[in-house]
């Protein structure tokens, strides 16, 4: 590999050419090493847990292929715990959107009424971020006296854990609304509306979406967690604990890996493009 | 009229435990069409003039006044151009131009007047900071104010494009004669800008003296103009040395 492409560099300089195209070929894209690296070094220590697992001689440890071979059985089909892996990871992702819906909409809403009444913030941020101390899990106990064992409690702590990086980006994505706009505003005497929606909308909404991003994690991770306790008969994080339960270990890193991926799927796909495409929209780049 | 009668203000920093007098008891009238500059050391209160006149701030004492009637609050009839930045980065230059418009079938005419035309669909951060300033220049004219304040709109570029952009303000302005107070600490700016041209001095701010310039265009090499430079370079010097002489004696505990 060449590398900086010095040598068609050179060719380009010594033709006292303005622009010049550069060869891609051979090179992969930056992302995709990224990602090989990353598979690397995932294998490197999935491999040191096998060894030590060998050495300790517990139960047969799940190889790589063993979970990858259970993994395209389970997406051709196989039943797990009586159902496919299509209906455990919709259940999932339907609790997910709810949880996740409900927390976006009532973290908005609290978060504009902190970040537009002075005397709120203070004491409305304060009290987030003690609340937002509060472990996903330890909702559980509080979560099932409210309503028992079942869909309702899981959608309970998804609220609750994906709730306050919402509010909090939301108020004070609105308090730091740079001072000149503010006073632009004031200038052009805006009403409430125009100065929400000119203003203080546009100057917000990365850091909004910064607060939708880490809640949209923490919902997903407090899910699969909540759905091993509180009781569900169906979805990811069930059948982790379900078929690790009956022994079904392969089955259960199977069911990790389809989480990863679907994590993944959302966070590079989903949230990185929305905010590629709101950085160039509210023309912030360059 | 803009008038100040014995306008004094303080801030206080309670975390820091002081206070500024960045004025005290300032009297000034600004009359109707005049192009005033207020110039001098850096701290020596010339924003505040600004943000009292444009109502973003209130007197500690006395009272700024447009035509008798008190000045309380921002308003359309006194469009600011600020020295930060101040475009909407999310906005186009014309829809930055024509939400402050008065008139909307105007827009395009003030993009012209300040040659963004060809711009007006670009965003903010495609333009250089002279254009910026141009374009904020367009947004505060199409308001159509009552009286124009600038805080060192032209402060941040080099002084080629600074001249040229003082040039094409006079140029605008020659055309309604609309009242302007422009702040600046460049002298030779103020000498080419200013009807009148007013020397702060620093803390407490006090306007110390008061320059009456003669017709445009004027001819910078003229004898009377090198005169009038010289002196203003002295009392600015002057300035300088005192603002520094007071800082300390502040820190002494001084009144
Ligand atoms: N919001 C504030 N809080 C506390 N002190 C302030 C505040 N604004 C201004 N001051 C003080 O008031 C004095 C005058 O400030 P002002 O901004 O008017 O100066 P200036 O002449 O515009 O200076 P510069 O040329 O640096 O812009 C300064 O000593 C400054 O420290
Ligand atoms: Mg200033």
């Amino acid at each position: 590999m060449s590398k900086d492409h010095r040598s068609e560099v050179d060719a380009a300089i010594d033709e006292g050419k303005g622009v010049f195209e550069i060869s891609r070929k051979g090179r992969w894209p930056r992302y995709a090493l990224d990602m090989v690296g990353a598979l690397a070094i995932i294998l490197a220590l999935w491999s040191a847990a096998l060894m030590y697992s060998n050495l300790t001689g517990g139960v047969a440890f799940p190889t790589p292929l063993d979970v990858g071979a259970s993994l395209w059985g389970l997406l051709a089909g196989d039943k797990l715990l009586g159902a496919s892996i299509y209906q455990h990871t919709i259940a999932s992702m339907g609790r997910w959107a709810l949880g996740y819906g409900i927390a976006v909409l009532l973290g908005i809403v609290i978060g504009l009424v902190l970040g537009t009444t002075g005397w709120l913030y203070g004491a409305g941020m304060n009290s987030t971020n003690v609340y937002q101390l509060i472990p996903g899990l330890a909702w559980i106990p509080i979560a099932i006296l409210l309503f028992g064992i079942g869909n309702i409690a899981t959608v309970f702590i998804i609220v609750m854990t994906a709730l306050p990086p919402v509010v909090i980006a939301t108020a004070s994505g609105l308090r730091s609304v740079p001072p000149v706009y503010l006073k632009v505003a004031d200038m052009l005497e805006l009403g409430p509306w125009d100065r929400f929606r000119l203003v203080l909308l546009p100057s917000s909404a990365l850091q909004v979406l910064t607060g939708l991003r880490v809640a949209l994690g923490n919902a997903w991770r407090v899910l699969i967690a909540a759905e091993m306790v509180v009781g569900v008969a169906m979805g990811l994080g069930f059948s982790i604990f379900a078929a690790q339960g009956a022994l079904m270990w392969t089955e259960s890193l199977a069911c990790i890996v389809i989480i990863c991926l679907i994590g993944l799927l959302f966070e590079r796909l989903v949230f990185t493009r929305i905010e590629d495409g709101m950085r160039s929209s509210l023309g912030l780049e360059g | 009229m803009l008038r100040f009668e014995s306008v004094s203000k303080a801030y206080v920093d309670r975390r820091e435990g002081r206070g500024v007098v960045a004025l005290r008891d300032v009297d000034l009238e600004v009359s109707e069409g005049e192009f005033l500059c207020v110039i001098g050391p850096s701290g020596c209160g010339k924003s505040t003039i600004l943000r009292l006149m444009a109502g973003m701030d209130v007197p500690t004492r006395g009272m700024v006044t447009l035509d008798g009637i008190a000045i309380e609050r921002p308003s359309r009839e006194l469009g600011m151009v600020f020295q930060e930045d101040s475009l909407l980065p999310w906005l186009t230059v014309r829809h930055n131009v024509a939400m402050a418009a008065k008139d909307p079938t105007l827009v395009d005419g003030y993009l012209d007047l300040v040659g963004l035309t060809e711009f007006a669909d670009s965003r903010p951060s495609d333009l250089s900071g002279g254009m910026k300033q141009r374009a904020a220049i367009a947004r505060t004219l199409a308001m159509e104010p009552r009286v124009l304040l600038m805080d060192e709109p032209f402060g941040s570029l080099d002084e080629q494009t600074r001249s040229e952009l003082d040039q094409a303000l006079l140029n605008i302005w020659e055309r309604d004669h609309r009242t302007v107070v422009f702040v600046t600490h460049n002298i030779s700016e103020a000498l080419r800008l200013g009807d009148r041209v007013l020397l702060l001095t620093p803390r407490p701010g006090r306007p110390s003296r008061v320059w009456e310039l003669g017709e445009r265009p004027r001819n910078m090499d003229s004898d009377d103009m090198i005169d009038i430079r010289k002196e203003m370079e002295a009392w600015m010097g002057r300035c300088e040395c005192l603002s520094g002489l007071i800082d300390i004696s502040a820190m002494e505990g001084a009144p």
